[in-house]
This record gives C-alpha cells, structure tokens and sequence, in this order.
C-alpha cells in the first residue's frame, strides 16, 4: 500500500482547467473559422437552403356567356392536409396537456367542421405517412372554421395549402357544355376539358424564405415572378337567357313526356354560333360526383340516333339540285312502297294519290321519298350526305363528339336506299342534324358549328375568336329557298302545326323513328321524337332542334317535340324584339282569355293590354302568370320582354298603369 | 467588474443573473416563432425558482446536504426516479428521458450528475481529510465508483449514453482532482477510448455518427442534419451577428434550438463577439470557482466546488464544442443559455452549495481571526467531520 502517495488536489484541479481552458480556446478558435473565414459561405448556404422559388397557384379561369354573365369562376381556398405521422404534442407540450390524444381529439374536433365521419377522420389520422389530404378546396366558412379550430387548440401536424375552388354559378344550366374539373383543378369534362390549357391557373413563379418544413416564412417575399394573374377568360357564344329558356323547356319536357333523355340545340344558322345546347338527364358541375356518369355526357354531340322525317328535306335537296324533281313534281303515293322484299308504309298506312312534292315534304309522305332516294341511288344519297356533313364529326370545340354512320355506297341493297331516303339505316348526332338543316335555312353554307366566342387574356387582349367557317356550300340558294318555302309549308299546314307561332313564319320538321338498340337492330317500342326548324322561315334568326329519347305516352315529334320548340322560341322571339312579320292571325285578346281559360282554368283573370292613341300601349300587372303568357301579351301590344328567372311573375318594370310606347322593353322577374 | 474578481461570491450572484437574463433573451428568439412567450416565461420562472434555490443552499452549511443519510436519501430517490422513468419509457416505446408530475417535470438524470458530485465529494473529501489513498478500484474509492456507474447505466437504459457519459465524467473528474494515480487515469481514460472505438465499430449507425463528426456535410439530410444546420446557423452571425429574433437558425428548424443547440441560435444573433463574450463570462464563472476552491481547506468542501465547476463551467465548454463540432453530438446543456428547467435548478442548486462552502469558509476564517492562532480551531474543525462521517 503506497499510503503515503498524494497528489496535490488543488495542482490537479488546476490541470484540470487548464484542459478546459485550452477546450474553450479551441470552441473560441473553431467559432472564429466559421464566423469569421467561412461566415460569407456559411451566410450563402443557409439562405439557399431557405430560399426556394415556389409556385404560386392562381385561380382558374372564368368562363362567361356571349354577354359576360358568369357561369364558371374560380376561387381561392384552402385545402387541409395532415402530417399523420407529426400529430402528437412534443414532450414539452405534453407537459402541459397530458393525455391528450391528438389524432382523436382532431377527428372529433374537426368532423363536425368539415361534415366528416369522425370515425373516418380518426383513420386518416393514424397512417403512416407524412401527407394525407384531409378535404380538398374547401369552403370559405369551413376553411375558417377548422383554421380556427387548429389554431385554438394548437393540434400538431394539421397544415393547409392554397387552392381554387370551382363555383359554376348557374347549375345544372348548360352543364354539359361547360363541363366540370376535377379537385386537382383539371378540366375533365366539356369547355373545362377542351380548354383546359387555356383556363387552368397558370403559376406565378416567386422567391420566398421557406424554413426547412417547407413552411413560407411570414413577409419574407422578396421576389415575385409575375405580379399579373395570368387568367383567360372564355367567352362562350352561348346566351344565358336563351339556355335558361331552354333548359327550362327541357325540365318541362321530361316532366311531361317521361323521357329517358333528351337534346336540344339552338344555333344561328348563319354563323354556326351555338346559342343554347342543353342535353337531358343533366347533372350539377358543382357536385357532378353524385350524378350518375351518364349524365355527364353531352347527347347534342354524343348521342347517335336515326333521324326519321327530319332527314327528308336534305334527301329532297338532293332531288331538287340534281333536277330529278321540283317542289311541283307529281308523285303516285299509294299509302305503300314495295322494294325488293320489303314494304315501306305511311306513317298512317293512307295514300294521297298524285300529289306535287311539296307535299310529300308537308305530310311527310313516306312512298314518295323512296321513290326519289330510288332514282338518286346509293352514289349520290351517300355523297351528298357527306357533303351534308353527316358521317363525321361537326368539328365544334366540345370534347367527345360522334361521328355518326353512315353506309358505304357499295353495301347498299335497295332496301337500304328506300330507308336511308326517309332517315332510317343512318345515324347522325342532333348537332349534324341542325347543322345541315342550318344549311338549308342560310341558303347553301355548311358551317362549323362553334361555341368558343373568344379567349380573352389577362390584359384584355383577345387571343383567339370563334369566327363564321364555311365548310362546302352543298346547295344553291334556289334550292335552299325552295326546301325552305315546302319546309314553312309543314308548320302552317302540314305535320309540323302545333310549332307554329302565330305571328310568325317558322319551317320546319318533324321526325319519328325507331331508336336503335345498343346491341344494333332496333329497340321495341322505343323511339326518337324530333323536330328540327327555323325561324323566321325567309331570313332565319334562330334554327333549333329538339330531340326526346323515348318519350312515354304520345311519341310522334308532332306531338313532343314541336311544343317545345314553339314555346322556346316565342319566348326567346319575344325577349330579343324579333317582331312578328304582321299582327294577322294573331289572337284577339278576349279569343285569347277565353283560349287560356279553357285550357288551364286559370283562375285569375288575365291582365289586359289597352291601347292608347298615338301608338301607345297602357301595361298592365303581369303578376302571377307565367313567361310564356306574358310573352303572349306583350308579344300582342307590339312590346318586348327581358324576363329574368322562371315561374310565375312577381315583378315587373314599368310598372302597371304606365304608358309605353311600342317596342318599348318591359322587363318582368319570375319566381 | 475587477473589484468582482476580488470576492467570488458578488462575482457568481453578477454572473448567474446576467446569463440568466441572456439565456431568457436567446430562449424567447429561438421559440417565440412557433411557441411565442411560453418558453421564455418558464425559462424565466426556472430562473427565480433556481435563484431562490441557490440563496436557500447557500445560507445553510453544506454538510448538512453532506450528511450520509442525506447522500443516501437522495441516491435511492434518484435511483427509482431513473427506474420510473425507464419503466414508463418501456411502456411507450421510446426514448423517455422526463418524468411528468404536472404541472412540472424533472429530468431525474440531472439530479444524478449533482448527486454523484456530491456522494464523490463526501466520501474523497473524507479519505484526503485522513490521507488515506484514493483509488477507483479498491478501498473505499471503489464503492463511490461502483455507485456512480450504476447510476450511469441506469441513464444508459434510457437510453441516453450522452447524459451516462456525462455523469461518469464528472464523477471522474472529481477522483483526479482527489488525487488517483496517473497509472488509474491512463488506464480509465485509456480503457473508455477502446471501448468507445470498438463499441462505435459495432454499431453502423454509430461509426455514422462519428464519421459525420468529422464531415457532417458527407450526409447532410441524414445523421449530419442537425450539425450542418449548426454550423450554417453559427456562421450566418459572423462578426456582430444577425439583428435580434431575426436569426435564421429556428426556421431552419435546427433541432432543439431553444434547448441544447441555443448556443447555435445565440452565436448566430450575436456574431463572433457574442459568442466570445458569452464563452468569457463562463471562464469567470470557473474563475469564482477556482478561486472559492483555492481558498477552501475542507477538502469535501474543496472537491464540492471543484464538481459543481466541472458540472456548470464544464458542461458549458463541452456544449459549446459540441455545437460547434468539436465533440460528437451528446446531449449536454448549456446552463442558463438553453432552456431546461431541471438542468438550471440543478446547476443553481450546485452553486447554492459552492456559495455554501465559501460563506462556511469566511465564517473559519473569522473565528481564526478571532481566537487567532488558536489551535482549537483546527480540532473544531475535526468535530465537524467527525458529527458529519458519522455512518463510517
């Protein structure tokens, strides 16, 4: 035992220090390097770590009618999104709040926020993963209300991004049109998906501190790329008001004929400007996810279908341009046609005897079409529809648009030349059908349908406008004027009588046909009513075609779809000042109230029209009746109507009692 | 500040406010970001409870914490704080080194480096008191040493072999200071080198930790994270340092910014100077140490301060070094400067008994003034440790 060994304690503590002192100069020396050699590089290295150029999101862009009245806008909002695995207190804060279970108590906090299972919520909550979306573009008020939520009881690992948000403002009105995107903002559907390049939110480039968790530290942008929003604005040629009548009219329709689907199209048929497309069923673009797919699809350019009667103008362009006939050929009809082993009928089975071809047009006389589509043949019928446009698409900027089919001249037997001559053994999709009666109705042009107006960019410069394309000019304007002339025929005196508008001079269509079934051949019982026409009959504002898919009950295009087509137009004639060509034939007021009465037992008597020397009318109080009357009325006092929604009327400007003069525009608001 | 110099005891009082007040200050830029004045106001309050702690110990006589029943009591208490603490980590499965008693926690691996200090002071104050020989390894030394290793391994199981290095450490520190043989430190210092090779070589994970030691940026988004961002942040002060709060390091998210890494957010808002200045003012802290050690002939009362200088100034340099990059990343705090409120009582409540030995010191010396030369004083002095070691 070396007893009497010691250290001196207080040498060792002092060479203890001296370590220490010397560790110290060595943390002083080592600072210095980094503080003062390497500081400038140092310095660089944090900021780049910090720095990042993100993307900013801009909303998407607008999409408004002919008018600029809004129908698709874009707004910011957020999006909540959770870190799962980051959703516990930190052991500091565990101090504070013990127990607290932070993924339960989100769920049950939030659920009630955001309209969410908790139950749901609570699963999300325990994934293994760094990112989870939780609601995507969320409502201002909802946004608010969980930010709120977060914040106040410090809930970790819950975080929101900025994203837009799609408001179609208009509803169910031209949704197929218009289309729907996704929650990703992507256009999926209609004008969306078409231009979807065009209207998505472009980012805006811009430098920002960011702390390492990708958070954007407050204030600290020093840099932005483009200040400007760089949104478009798609102006489309469709009118609200006209696709409000319309869709209107739509509702009604299938409410009234049970109708599995249904299209309707209203076009200027001398530019090709689409003014109102509505397809049935329809869907919300707001909430298109609880709408069943099939509605999402726009039958106008989707739906292929035998077009029947309405065919029977173009067959008769044929006849009349290659001279075969004139509207004053005599015709043998003998109520039936056999060609090769099949028996073509009349609708009703009668013959008309000798009769002039205006009126095979006008009581859509089955055998005499065949005996035209007989003398044209396959050659010619399968050219000149092609050169009607029919067989390929129309080319209008919608997505999804059909073809059609047609038969390849060298597979016709004879039997198919007879049914192709009155619209059977050829599909067409209604937009083809109105384009080539539109070329009847302009004197010859077969135009590009188009729905784009113009593109116009962030400055107000417009990029790109929809414009008048001429495809072919397929008939002369001799021929045009006299398929028009036999087609105004049809409405005033033939099959066509309830589209009449009195007043006005409308020609027109009707077709009914077998609907073809999915498998080919056609489904029993089931069939197409449709009318296709224009108005006015000599210098056509509006063509219109209206197409039901198997209507319940009464199915003839003569009983379902001209209505629809006269109430749709006298309305849209009416509110956009299209005078009647002479007040001849119009009812008289007391015919009318006594008309009305009749018909729906209305129990309010109808407000009269007085009229005042010197041209001037006294208005009366439209209250409680309903568009179309007050369009009856005014469209009698020689006045036009700005109506806005629908039902029945509640208001009106002027007001009752004021003395206007003609042609004066009384604007009236339906509820 | 010179006229300080002269009496250690104005000297710790200026010191311990004035880091405090730059420790709340550094506390509440580092947090106030994302927990705005929580952390400060606790930083603070930790502060005063410590203050009050450290006057409290410091009027007392420090034998009395000295007194084996005391030593012991506090020992077992630490040691079934560790096993609480370990079994509730087990039962979280992780690392657990807290224990909750709302409102407050304690960190009962702090209150073991000042345990240690304390037992290792008493029982090597004693042994040099009779001139007995001090070894590791044999004799009474070796009980001391078996004590704080199991303490150690106790921290160890957290696990936290930061911490358990630590409080070896420190127990070691005060055996050299009482007087082992060179042959004992050689062979300890000697030994633990070995093993910390072999035991880095064992484990991939580990020899990642060391080689990101020497490189940090050789894996910057994995084991070298933390230290890159360090050493970004410290460099970004520079000279004068970056205006205050407006120190990137706490968006840079460096870990533990407000706690074992403050010093990283402290050099970067306060440049070079700062940082040296800061590293002065812990140097003179050592200095009122050294000097109430120099002074003190009560070897327990000796060895007592020399612990808590190695447990406060030590530990300081150590953090300092480690945040920097010059030690490996081991979870050591800087007192007073990173927040933990366990670590400031700890350390307040190790000063209160520096302070202690100091003011039992003056009050011996009066009494020699008094009886001068009396040689009663020395065997007063003898009944003490006679009344106090009264467990041999």
């Amino acid at each position: 035992m070396k007893k009497h060994y010691h250290a001196n304690p207080l040498g060792r503590y002092a060479m203890l220090c001296l370590v220490l002192v010397m560790l110290a100069a060595l943390v002083v020396g080592r600072l210095g390097w980094l503080q003062l050699v390497k500081a400038q590089e140092l310095s660089q290295k944090a900021a780049d770590k910090m720095t990042a150029s993100g993307m900013q999101k801009n909303p998407r862009g607008k999409i408004v009618d002919r008018n600029g009245e809004e129908l698709a806008v874009s707004i910011m909002t957020g999006t909540l999104y959770a870190d799962p695995l980051a959703m516990e207190d930190s052991e500091e804060d565990r101090k504070n709040k013990p127990g607290r279970d932070v993924r339960k108590l989100s769920a049950e906090l939030l659920a009630p926020v955001l309209k969410m299972d908790a139950a749901q919520l609570y699963k999300d909550f325990n994934e293994q993963l760094h990112f989870i979306y939780i609601k995507r573009a969320m409502e201002p008020k909802e946004y608010e209300a969980a930010q709120k939520i977060i914040k106040d009881n410090k809930l970790p690992g819950l975080h929101f991004l900025k994203e837009s948000k799609r408001y179609y403002t208009k509803q169910h009105a031209a949704a197929q049109v218009i289309g729907f995107v996704g929650t990703d903002d992507k256009g999926l559907s209609g004008i969306e998906l078409q231009l979807d390049s065009v209207l998505q939110g472009k980012e805006t480039k811009y430098k920002a501190f960011y702390d390492l968790a990708g958070k954007r530290i407050l204030g600290s942008e020093y840099e932005k790329g483009e200040q400007k929003s760089n949104l478009s604005t798609v102006y489309l040629t469709l009118d609200s008001k006209m696709q409000y009548v319309l869709e209107d009219a739509m509702d009604d329709a299938i409410k009234r004929t049970k109708a599995k689907g249904a299209a309707a199209i209203i076009m200027n048929p001398y530019t090709g400007e689409i003014l109102g497309m509505a397809s049935r069923p329809t869907f919300d673009p707001n909430t298109f996810y609880k709408y069943p797919p099939a509605s999402w699809s726009n039958k106008t350019i989707s739906m292929i279908y035998e077009p029947g009667s309405v065919f029977k103008p173009i067959v008769g362009c044929m006849g009349l341009t290659e001279g075969i006939i004139t509207p004053d050929t005599l015709i043998q009809d003998n109520g039936s046609i056999k060609i090769a082993d099949r028996i073509i009928h009349n609708w009703d089975g009668e013959g008309m005897g000798l009769v002039p071809f205006t009126e095979v047009i006008k009581f859509s006389i089955n055998t005499g079409m065949v005996q035209l589509g007989m003398k044209l043949g396959a050659e010619r019928l399968i050219e000149y529809s092609k050169k009607f446009g029919f067989g390929k698409p129309t080319g209008v900027d919608l997505p999804g648009e059909e073809s059609g089919i047609l038969y390849r001249a060298e597979d016709m037997y004879e039997p198919d030349i007879a049914t192709m001559s009155i619209g059977q053994g050829i599909a067409v999709t209604p937009l083809q059908m109105l384009r080539a009666i539109c070329a009847i109705a302009n004197g010859g042009e077969l135009l590009q349908p188009y729905i784009v107006k113009k593109i116009v960019d962030a400055d107000g410069n417009t990029v790109k406008e929809g414009e008048k394309k001429i495809v072919s000019h397929v008939i002369t304007e001799q021929v045009a004027a006299q398929m028009r002339g036999m087609m105004e025929k049809v409405v005033s005196e033939g099959g066509g009588k309830p589209a009449a508008i009195r007043g006005y001079r409308i020609a027109g269509k009707t077709g009914t046909a077998e609907k073809l079934a999915e498998g080919g051949g056609y489904a029993a019982g089931e069939y197409i009513a449709s009318f296709v026409g224009f108005v006015p009959a000599d210098k056509p504002k509006y063509a219109m075609l209206v197409m039901l898919d198997t209507p319940q009950g009464a199915f003839y295009g003569s009983q379902v779809s001209a209505p629809i087509f006269r109430d749709t137009l006298q309305q849209i004639l009416v509110a956009k000042g299209i005078q009647p060509f002479s007040s001849e034939g119009l009812p008289s007021f007391t015919e009318m109230n006594q008309q009305q009465n009749a018909l729906a037992k209305a129990p309010q008597k109808l407000p009269e029209m007085q009229f005042l020397p010197g041209g001037k009318v006294k208005l009366p109080d439209f209250s409680g009746i309903d568009m179309r009357k007050a369009a009856e009325l005014l469209q009698y006092g020689k006045l036009r109507l700005q109506p806005y929604g629908s039902g029945k009327a509640y208001q009106q400007k002027s007001a009752a009692g004021t003395e206007v003069d003609e042609g004066t525009v009384v604007e009236i608001w339906f509820k | 500040m010179f006229a300080l110099l002269n009496n250690p005891k104005k000297l710790i009082y200026f010191l311990v406010i004035l880091l405090i007040s730059i420790g709340a200050i550094n506390v509440l830029s580092a947090s106030y970001l994302e927990n705005g004045y929580a952390y400060f106001i606790r930083h603070f309050a930790y502060g005063i409870i410590g203050f009050a702690v450290m006057y409290f110990i410091s009027k007392k006589d420090y034998h009395f914490f000295l007194r084996s029943n005391f030593l012991q009591l506090a020992y077992v208490a630490v040691v079934i704080l560790l096993l609480l603490v370990d079994a509730i980590g087990a039962v979280n499965k992780g690392a657990q080194r807290w224990l909750y008693l709302d409102p407050i926690s304690i960190q009962p691996s702090e209150l073991g480096k000042l345990v240690v200090i304390m037992m290792s002071a008493k029982l090597l104050g004693n042994m040099l008191q009779k001139g007995e020989y001090i070894s590791l390894i044999s004799g009474k030394g070796s009980r001391g040493f078996l004590a704080a290793v199991i303490l150690s391994a106790l921290v160890y199981v957290q696990p936290d072999l930061g911490t358990a290095a630590i409080i070896f450490t420190l127990m070691l520190c005060v055996y050299i200071v009482a007087g082992i043989s060179y042959k004992e430190i050689f062979s300890i210092v000697g030994l633990g080198l070995t093993g910390a090779v072999l035991f880095t070589l064992s484990t991939p994970y580990r020899l990642e930790r060391i080689k990101v030691w020497f490189d940090p940026w050789l894996d910057e988004v994995g084991a070298g994270y933390q230290m890159v961002l360090s050493l970004l942040t410290i460099g970004s002060g520079g000279l004068v340092g970056a205006d205050w709060g407006q120190g990137s390091g706490k968006y840079l998210y460096l870990p533990e910014s407000h706690t074992d890494f403050a010093f990283a957010v402290f050099c970067q808002e306060n440049g070079f100077i700062g940082a040296a200045v800061l590293m002065v003012l812990f140097l003179l802290l050592g200095c009122a140490f050294f000097k109430i050690a120099a002074g003190t002939k009560d070897k327990r009362g000796f060895l007592l301060v020399t612990g808590v200088s190695f447990l406060v100034v030590g530990q300081a340099v150590a953090n300092m070094a480690m945040v920097c990059g010059i030690f490996p990343v081991i979870g050591v705090p800087l007192v007073f400067i990173s927040y933990g409120g366990t670590a400031m009582l700890v350390s307040m409540a190790g000063i209160g008994l520096a302070l202690s030995v100091y003011n039992e010191e003056m009050k011996q010396r009066q009494q020699q003034d008094n009886n001068s030369l009396s040689p009663q004083t020395r065997r007063s002095d003898l009944r003490v440790v006679g009344r106090t070691g009264g467990s041999r």
